[in-house]
């Protein structure tokens, strides 16, 4: 998965900023660390840039710059999850879920250009549990409102997500995590999903 | 602004503490800190340890002192010998005495008239060093770069017969760059002069270039 790269030369010439600027948001976190590649060339050390991410990157600060502080930027684009909101065209463009569960998700709450943390990962479980094929739309739109109204009490906390079917009717329970739960004969325990882990799981694939 | 706790840490003698979240931690004598420590002030006037990561507002740095995580300070002052393990991160950090840092160095303003060895990246917008013995850094890079030589010409000179006075960095790379008795590989900058006593292998220029006759740059180009 070699990205084509940039040199810190043509970087800067071609978006028009300085040395200060670029290493001002470096120190700010606006520009992760591990996109600083260091590879010798024939004048020496230089620096290189992944392509793409670093001009979508520079193009983005430069934009939102003069109406929000770089201390609200790096927190844009802070890789930790709770405090952080995501473009919905960036998540389309990354196909990190189906199509489908977006458009679940756009019937239910309507048309956004940000997605919030709640939001984001209510897409992802959506998603996953879609991709088993144990679930079907319907189930997705009762998934969505049961995350929607209840996740957000859990507070950061850990929480495993049930999906419970009983003769043929589906619900949806939110419960601590680790708890044990007992179900009469009849139901079935389709799945057991711990958000925490579908979290760690949508936020390395937000750092690919 | 953070709130703090009303404790404080008070280490007169020999003695060693946790860590944890306090308001003023001053080290007079000999004092290790198990433990992350976070606090508004921390002052050390002795032998001090701190065997986890260091944040706070303002640290003086007095005596020998030895840092086995990252540090973060807004304000910094060392006037002793500092070694920190991981990164140094800050606002404004002056440094008159020794410090060698394993990991990057990142502050707004950083000031040198000691010596320094920065094992990764010297990042700050205003980088002001007077150099008084062997500095170095993998990388310097800032906004303004200004690297001064020290006191008498005699007293460097004479040193300079047993050990290495440069400032050695294989990139410095800044917007306005001027060097004085400096080593490196390649300088890339938009106005660069480079002053007395420089051994520079490869200068990139953008808008202007000045190179005194007693410095060596092997190769210049304008981009």
């Amino acid at each position: 998965m070699e990205d084509s790269l940039i040199s810190k030369k043509d970087l800067l010439e071609l978006t028009g900023i300085s040395y200060g600027q670029l290493y001002r948001w470096k120190r700010k976190d606006l520009i992760p660390e591990d996109w600083f590649i260091r590879k010798s060339t024939f004048t020496g050390q230089e620096t290189f840039f992944p392509k793409d991410k670093i001009l979508d990157r520079i193009d983005k600060i430069l934009n939102l710059k003069d109406n929000a502080s770089l201390d609200d930027l790096a927190d844009l684009f802070s890789p930790n999850l709770t405090e952080m909101a995501l473009y919905s065209a960036d998540l389309k463009k990354r196909s990190i879920v189906s199509d489908v569960s977006w458009q679940l998700l756009t019937a239910q709450f309507g048309e956004a250009e940000v997605l919030t943390y709640e939001r984001l990962i209510a897409l992802y479980v959506l998603n996953q549990m879609l991709q088993t094929g144990e679930m079907s739309l319907d189930e997705g739109r009762i998934l969505l409102q049961v995350l929607n109204d209840h996740y957000k009490k859990f507070d950061g906390k850990s929480c495993d997500l049930i999906f419970i079917r009983k003769m043929g009717v589906a619900t949806f329970l939110l419960i601590s995590g680790s708890s044990e739960v007992y179900l009469e004969d009849h139901a079935k325990l389709v799945q057991r999903i711990a958000l925490s882990s579908s979290i760690e799981a949508l936020k390395t694939r937000l750092s690919e | 602004m953070n709130d703090y706790p009303s404790g404080d840490i008070r280490i007169n003698g020999i003695a060693s503490s946790n860590g944890g979240s306090f308001r003023q931690v001053s080290i007079d004598g000999m004092g290790t800190i198990h433990g992350d420590v976070t606090c508004m002030e921390i002052s050390c006037n002795g032998t001090s340890k701190v065997e986890g990561n260091l944040r706070s507002e303002r640290a003086s740095i007095n005596g020998i002192a030895k840092i086995q995580g990252a540090a973060h300070a807004d304000q910094l002052r060392i006037d002793g010998k500092v070694t920190i393990q991981g990164k140094l991160t800050g606002e404004d950090i002056q440094v008159n005495g020794h410090i060698k840092i394993l990991g990057n160095c990142e502050a707004e303003r950083f000031e040198s008239n000691g010596i320094f060895i920065i094992q990764g990246m010297l990042n700050a917008d205003i980088i002001e060093i007077t150099a008084q013995g062997g500095c170095s850094a993998h990388e310097i890079v800032g906004e303004q770069i200004t690297i001064k030589h020290a006191g008498s010409q005699f007293m460097t000179k004479l040193l300079g017969v047993f050990m290495n006075t440069h400032v050695t960095a294989t990139a410095i790379e800044g917007d306005y760059i001027s060097l004085e008795h400096a080593t490196a590989s390649v300088v890339r900058g938009g106005r660069i002069s480079i002053g007395p006593d420089c051994i520079i292998e490869r200068v990139e220029y953008k808008d202007e270039l000045h190179i005194h006759p007693s410095s060596k740059v092997k190769y210049h180009t304008q981009i």
